[in-house]
């Protein structure tokens, strides 16, 4: 037991969020300024991250919770991106007029929920973990309670999540019946093909793919995402889609890998759908909310990609594309959530707002995967592991999707630079969205032209999971 | 091996879905069935109903009813805890605090909130 | 070093313009850049000794995939890049048609150069693709906000067929990349140690059209040339100056620079196929210019059937050819931006480019019309213009390598004399129409970026041997290893 409280110091930057969630639950019980429960949370992540840092490299276990360098390098994306979603958020929650209350709770609270998933290594710890995440989350996309649409977002995300925790709940109850162990290292060791594996596998396979958003479990994502507070739809994009990508990775990969034969095929399948279906939906949607939220499908389908892969550059490689993704997405989000959410408000961009106008093209040209831009790494890399792994096929695919993918994503710049707008009105404020998304944009150009750090640090992190 | 424990499972909740069927017919045929104006009623524990069925609840009822969900299921949590507790040890105490730490901070909040209030003082 | 050097320079030309309030400023910050990039590639020229690749510099970029900042250039690249900071600074000082957002046209038409000199410098695969990509970008806009009437479609379709076509070469590059990676466990897109490759002959004739269909998209070769029009017509002067001037030559390089460089053996298995599609494109050319009514359309698809040649040189695969065919490149790199200006600066002072409603302008724009006759005989290849020269080294070489055939060509000729001089006689010499209202003679920037065009095509065409010499350094050890 003193063994296990000399460990206690791997929780900390979770212990750390969640007192700064409490302490931005009550900062608005008095003062009604909306500001100070932004900063309480910046300051909460910040700390986090600090503390993080210094755990670099440490390796070491608390039961079934574990920090090694891949809960590492997930929890330090989460941090990051939530982080930033919080900058958004300070500016936003003022334009709307919205009350604070447990917005910022709420959104650290889902944070130290994804925290936890990426370090548990049991199906109780990770269920539990990926709960507290999801119903935290399912509160801030119906947070505007006088918008319908919120409202809508809120209610369709719980009832869409609901189901899908009911079939993990289910599949996860079958492996444990099967195997009669929680913990993944355990499961992988004794589970073999049979009937109920199978069912158990479908049942995930689908209840994970509700939370990824992968085709045909994507349909509330369209209208949550354009429903939902932009900051929030920017959370949900950068660590919620992250957070489904981690366990996908710890189930499938960590848990099931013995089973790799019976769910690559479908894994692969499903990745070239949703990647399919996703840019091609997004060819002709004109709410750019609505034509991210399907870009982001089909992002999920890439990252899909590395895990049917199933070798260790592949799975670097979906991690790495979580995090270009989340900066590219959260950072489009913030110039969104400030200007509005219809392409014809994107209109002449360039002339209200140079630095949002050339960090969104930077976002758009990253997302279509040219070089030498953050996103166009990731993408390269799964394909490449694809290739490897003798995925021809789905590689193909993929490219092809990036091809196609360029033109909607061409819409909106062609909206910013080239489409004059009435609105001659020059606004030279520094809103906190664009803070955020000048930082996104700095990271992204910066793992755009050096990514040799980050490939580096990833594959030493897939190691701890990689079987 | 753990295919035949599934099938003997299976085969369990095959029965016990048909009995209760069962049981729903077997009275059918032996109950003699007479109409009355009384049986007709909403079943109301033997009072007479009046008014609509439509009756508006404060909406501080569901307040207090999740309130009290939520510490009634505290409760539950506190059995599986108390068989093990001697076994852990002191390890086990604090993390029953902390578990109890954090409802107090959300009754705390939900009552500096204004949530147990029963009626509400509207802003005029 | 000199490389990294111009390369920076256009850089800085196209970002700091951004920077500045000023339209005048920032203009004169994107002559003053382009006249320093081509100041630093003239002095390249006289470095250049021997033959092979100079200047070379390497560094490791992303070694974990084998990614290098690798450039050098040889007798093949170093005309294109003189060409292009020559480009840059006849377009930059050429200058805007409308003056509309002047700090980013500067901006947008110093990082086409940029991106285009880099694509004749980079020797690594994936170098390579990116500095093709960040052409791609700035042209798109500059058709899309400073271009005609129909910019929106002409922008998109420009967009459109270039990235399909390099989507298709980056794929050939990946799977040469991965062959190597297979055969030696290394990850390279180095240029030299993939040329090395081993790869059986049906997968190489895969790779070979796909590698070509990317580059004939750009060059453009029929019937793959129809965004070409569109994209000419609608383009601002200076666009279009740089869209004739470098980026159709991003083609031609291209396919010199790789599938005639890995896969010598089936590009002469193919040779004849390549010629006639050459051929082809010569004569379709040059009869639609013949159809056209707008000058900037007939100058457009004129380009089309110069390229033509390009590719005919590049089929025949003789030293003399290649010379002509590289020669060819630079001579309509001059030509035919002079051509794009001549027609670029009549829209200024007379209001239209359709030669129907034109007439007689010789009479009230007499420089304009020296300069416009001069233009066109260098479109048609008159002897003592750089064209002729190019042109009738190509139609040598030809004959070499396919007798019979290449006297094909001899009638295209006479067709584009054909449309040039009657284009000539239409709208230039006759009547005056009086319908006509012609605002002055030729400005004094645009005399200046004129002359400069005409002067490289004059000296070129009566002294040829400073620019051929350096191509033939690399044409005959090109067409000795083929």
């Amino acid at each position: 037991m003193a063994d296990t409280l000399s460990m206690l110091n791997i929780v900390i930057p979770e212990i750390i969020v969640v007192l700064f969630a409490f302490l931005a639950l009550f900062s608005d019980l008095k003062g009604k300024n909306r500001r100070l429960a932004g900063f309480i949370t910046l300051v909460g992540f910040i700390l986090a991250i600090l503390y993080l840092l210094t755990l670099k490299g440490v390796e070491g276990n608390l039961l079934t919770f574990v920090l090694d360098s891949y809960a590492w390098s997930f929890k330090m994306l989460f941090l990051f991106a939530s982080a930033i979603v919080a900058v958004i958020s300070i500016g936003y929650l003022e334009r709307a007029k919205s009350s604070v209350g447990e917005y910022y709770a709420l959104l650290m609270l889902a944070t130290a929920g994804a925290m936890f998933v990426v370090s548990a290594r049991d199906l109780i710890t990770l269920y539990v973990a990926f709960e507290t995440a999801s119903l935290s989350s399912y509160a801030l996309a119906a947070y505007f309670r006088w918008d319908r649409r919120s409202n809508e977002a809120g209610l369709k995300y719980l009832f869409y999540g609901a189901f899908s925790s009911a079939l993990i709940l289910y599949g996860l109850s079958l492996i444990y019946g099967l195997t009669g162990r929680v913990e993944l290292e355990a499961i992988s060791l004794a589970i073999s093909s049979s009937p109920v594996a199978y069912l158990a596998l479908a049942m995930l396979i689908a209840g994970f793919g509700y939370k990824v958003s992968a085709v045909p479990f994507h349909m509330w994502t369209p209208d949550v995402y354009q429903g939902a507070p932009t900051s929030v739809t920017a959370f949900l994009a950068a660590v919620s889609k992250a957070m489904g990508v981690a366990i996908f990775l710890q189930i499938f990969v960590l848990g099931l890998g013995s089973m790799i034969g019976d769910w690559r095929l479908i894994i692969a399948v499903i990745a070239a759908v949703t990647m399919t279906l996703g840019n091609v939906v997004a060819l002709v949607q004109t709410n750019v909310k609505r034509m991210l939220a399907y870009s982001s499908i089909a992002h999920a389908g890439y990252a899909l990609v590395g895990i049917a892969a199933f070798n260790p550059l592949g799975i670097a490689s979906a991690i790495f594309h979580m995090v270009t993704h989340a900066l590219m997405k959260a950072g489009s989000f913030a110039v969104v959530g400030d200007e509005g959410e219809s392409i014809h408000q994107l209109n002449g961009l360039w002339k209200r707002s140079r630095i949002a106008a050339f960090a969104m093209t930077v976002f758009m040209f990253s997302l279509a995967g040219f070089p030498p831009l953050a996103g166009f790494w990731s993408k390269y890399w799964l394909f490449w592991s694809a290739m490897e792994s003798g995925l021809w096929i789905l590689a193909l695919i993929g490219v092809l999707n990036s091809v196609i993918s360029v033109f909607y994503y061409a819409r909106v710049i062609r909206a910013i630079y080239v489409i004059e707008s009435p609105r001659t009105l020059k606004i030279s404020r520094m809103s906190s969205a664009v803070v955020a998304a000048v930082i996104c944009m700095t990271g992204i150009l910066i793992i755009g032209v050096y990514p040799q750090p980050v490939i580096a640090t990833l594959l030493e992190a897939i190691r701890a999971v990689y079987p | 091996m753990a295919v035949e424990v599934f099938v003997k499972m299976a085969l369990y909740m095959a029965i016990a879905l048909v009995i209760p069927v069962i049981a729903f017919f077997i009275p059918k045929l032996f109950t003699p069935s007479r109409y009355s104006y009384l049986k007709a009623e909403t079943y109301e524990c033997g009072e007479i109903p009046y008014g609509t069925a439509r009756v508006q609840f404060s909406i501080q009822y569901y307040t207090f009813a999740l309130m009290f969900v939520i510490f009634d299921i505290e409760a539950l949590m506190m059995f599986p805890w108390a068989v093990v507790v001697k076994e852990i040890g002191i390890l086990a105490v604090i993390e029953m605090l902390v578990f109890i730490g954090v409802f107090v901070i959300g009754l705390i909040y939900a009552w500096t909130k204004g949530a147990l209030r029963w009626v509400m003082n509207y802003p005029e | 070093m000199i490389l990294s050097v111009i390369l920076i320079l256009l850089l800085l030309g196209s970002i700091l313009p951004w920077l500045v309030r000023s339209a005048t400023i920032a203009r004169c910050v994107a002559i003053f850049f382009a006249f320093l990039s081509f100041a630093a590639s003239i002095y390249a020229y006289t470095m250049f000794e021997g033959s092979g690749f100079q200047f070379e510099e390497r560094y490791e970029w992303i070694p974990s995939l084998g990614i290098s900042y690798h450039l050098a250039v040889d007798g093949l690249s170093l005309p294109l890049v003189i060409l292009t900071t020559l480009l840059a600074l006849v377009a930059t000082i050429y200058g805007v048609d409308e003056p509309k957002r002047d700090n980013q046209f500067y901006g947008l038409i110093m990082l086409t150069c940029f991106g285009t000199a880099g694509v004749f410098m980079a020797l690594d695969l994936f170098l390579f693709f990116v500095f093709w990509e960040i052409v791609l970008i700035p042209m798109y806009f500059l058709i899309a906000i400073w271009g005609g009437p129909r910019k929106d479609y002409a922008s998109f379709k420009f967009i459109i067929y270039t990235h399909i076509g390099s989507v298709i070469m980056i794929l050939a590059f990946f799977a040469m990349h991965y062959l190597y990676y297979l055969q030696t466990g290394v990850r390279t897109f180095d240029l030299f140690e993939l040329a090395k490759l081993s790869i059986e002959p049906k997968l190489a004739v895969i790779l070979f059209i796909a590698l070509i269909f990317g580059f004939f998209i750009k060059m453009p070769i029929f019937p793959f040339h129809t965004w070409l029009p569109a994209a000419h017509v609608e383009a601002p002067t200076s666009g279009s100056v740089l869209l004739a001037g470098i980026l159709l030559k991003m083609g031609g390089y291209g396919l010199f620079r790789i599938p005639y460089t890995f896969f010598p053996e089936v590009a002469k298995a193919y040779a004849y196929p390549i010629a006639i599609i050459a051929i082809v494109t010569i004569f379709y050319g040059a009869l639609a210019a013949m159809a056209q009514e707008d000058y900037k359309s007939l100058i457009a698809l004129s380009s089309v059937s110069h390229m033509g040649y390009v590719l005919l040189g590049a089929a025949a695969l003789t030293p003399a050819a290649i010379t002509g065919a590289i020669f060819q490149m630079f001579a309509h790199g001059v030509a035919s931006p002079l051509l794009f200006i001549m027609a670029g600066t009549l829209h200024h002072k007379a209001g239209t480019r359709l030669i129907h409603r034109l007439g007689g302008v010789a009479h009230k724009m007499p420089i304009w019309a020296t300069f416009m006759v001069t233009a066109s005989m260098a479109g048609l290849a008159l002897p003592f213009t750089a064209s002729f020269v190019a042109e009738f080294t190509v139609l040598i070489g030809a004959l070499e390598a396919f007798n019979v055939l290449a006297l094909f060509v001899f009638p295209a000729a006479i067709v584009t004399a054909g449309y040039f001089l009657y284009a000539l006689r239409r709208a230039v010499f006759g009547p005056f129409n009086a319908d006509l209202h012609i605002y002055g003679d030729v400005d004094a920037h645009e005399f200046v970026a004129m002359f400069m065009l005409v002067v490289a095509i004059i000296y070129l065409g009566i002294y040829p041997i400073p620019l051929e010499g350096i191509i033939d350094t690399f044409s005959v050890a090109f067409a000795g290893g083929v």
